[in-house]
């Protein structure tokens, strides 16, 4: 059978009309619903992240509180370590020259004979009496061994032959320190003392 | 325009339009401050954290400058009773009479006493200079008391064992070596002695009423 439709289209329209504006209300809310449900997202983990903040600041601020207690600490220690320093600087300093007199002895031919040794912090001089030649040059030969206490060793004249062999002379003897022996010093010592009154 | 003119393309637009208004005008007015919030606050909280990471490394540093400081004072302690007198300028007049004593009824006895006892024979005089007469120009964090030159005569071995001992002395004393001269067992050495002291505490305030004396005026 053949079905025909005689309704004018107008009639259509307005069922048209009210499904499609059906649709787009149910896609306004679906929108509105999904911009709802994403803020209420953001809004927990904001408020989650605000609970972590405020707990690792705090945590933070012990660390720079602590940061403050080693600054604190580390100022005290210049001043004392000074004191330490210099008393142990000059404990050690006592115990300088008696160490290269010995080592001097170490390497001191026992056929010479000093007559003074006088020291200057970056030198020996060394006045000697030798009986003969051979000694002086045994003497030197051992000096010249002293690699680790001596950087040089200058002796300054031996005697020629003037009509006999010379029987004992005396020479000297520059060494040159390895290690230079310097007296310490204390940074907080003062200036000049009153006059009369030396350094106090 | 009444609804019965209202037609679906009409309603198609309308619906777009207000789709796009609503996302766009929730995005930005909400969504957008509220990524930006927990952006900075994701920020502070990186910062925060990797503050709180330097925590071992701080503690440990803590430890070792307290280590530090203790060792520090247990030596200092130790070296002020063995080799400091208890002097201190807290009261900056008693202190300097404390001075006085410690020089001319101390030291000066204490000194001279001791070459002989380490087995050299001290053929010099020891003389200690005279202390300051003004308080308020003292150096009371430390003091030098140059002492003077010493000869003492004695074998070689003696001898520097007697450098040495000045090690053992009960005061602060730095040694300067001088010449060596004449044959064993009968050497003589010459060297000059330094004191030094470190007064106990800070010093308190200087005394108004105290100065220095002044030269005569000429006749």
């Amino acid at each position: 059978m053949l079905k025909i439709n005689l309704l004018p289209t107008y009639i259509f329209e307005k069922r048209k009309v009210r499904r499609t504006a059906m649709m787009f209300g149910v896609l306004l809310l679906g929108v509105a619903v999904g911009m709802l449900a994403w803020y209420s997202v953001l809004a927990a983990k904001q408020r989650d992240l605000t609970v972590q903040v405020a707990d690792m600041e705090a945590k933070a601020n012990e660390v720079k509180a602590l940061e403050a207690q080693v600054a604190s600490e580390k100022a005290k220690s210049p001043t004392l370590q000074g004191k330490v320093g210099f008393i142990e600087n000059v404990m050690n300093y006592n115990l300088e020259y008696p160490k290269l007199y010995e080592d001097l002895a170490k390497y001191t031919y026992s056929r010479i004979m000093y007559r003074s040794v006088e020291p200057s912090g970056t030198q020996l001089k060394i006045g000697a009496t030798a009986r003969s030649v051979g000694d002086c040059g045994r003497y030197l030969l051992n000096m010249y061994r002293a690699t680790h206490v001596f950087s040089s060793v200058t002796i300054d004249s031996v005697p020629g032959w003037s009509g006999s062999i010379p029987r004992g002379f005396d020479f000297s003897v520059t060494c040159n320190l390895v290690k230079p022996i310097a007296a310490p010093t204390y940074a907080g010592a003062g200036g000049p003392g009153q006059p009369g009154v030396p350094a106090i | 325009m009444g609804a019965s003119k209202l037609k679906t393309i009409h309603v198609i637009i309308i619906g777009c339009l207000a789709s796009i208004l609503v996302g766009v005008g929730t995005y930005f007015l909400v969504i957008k401050k509220m990524n930006e919030s927990i952006a900075g606050l994701n920020g502070r909280l990186a910062t925060a954290t990797e503050e709180f990471n330097k925590r071992p490394r701080v503690l440990a540093d803590l430890e070792a400058a307290k280590q530090l400081n203790r060792t520090l004072e247990i030596k200092y302690a130790k070296y002020l009773r063995a080799k400091m007198p208890p002097i201190s300028f807290q009261d900056r007049a008693l202190g300097m009479i404390a001075l006085w004593k410690e020089e001319v009824e101390t030291l000066g006895p204490l000194i001279r006493r001791w070459p002989e006892s380490t087995g050299v024979t001290m053929t010099s005089s020891v003389a200690i200079p005279s202390p300051p007469v003004d308080p308020n120009a003292i150096n009371t964090a430390f003091i030098t008391i140059p002492v003077g030159s010493f000869t003492v005569v004695g074998d070689f071995t003696t001898l520097l064992s007697h450098i040495r001992s000045w090690n053992k002395f009960n005061r602060l004393v730095q040694v300067d070596v001088g010449s060596l001269t004449g044959p064993s067992p009968y050497m003589t050495l010459d060297y000059t002695v330094t004191v030094y002291i470190f007064p106990r505490g800070e010093a308190g305030q200087t005394i108004p009423m105290a100065t220095a004396g002044q030269p005569g005026q000429p006749g």
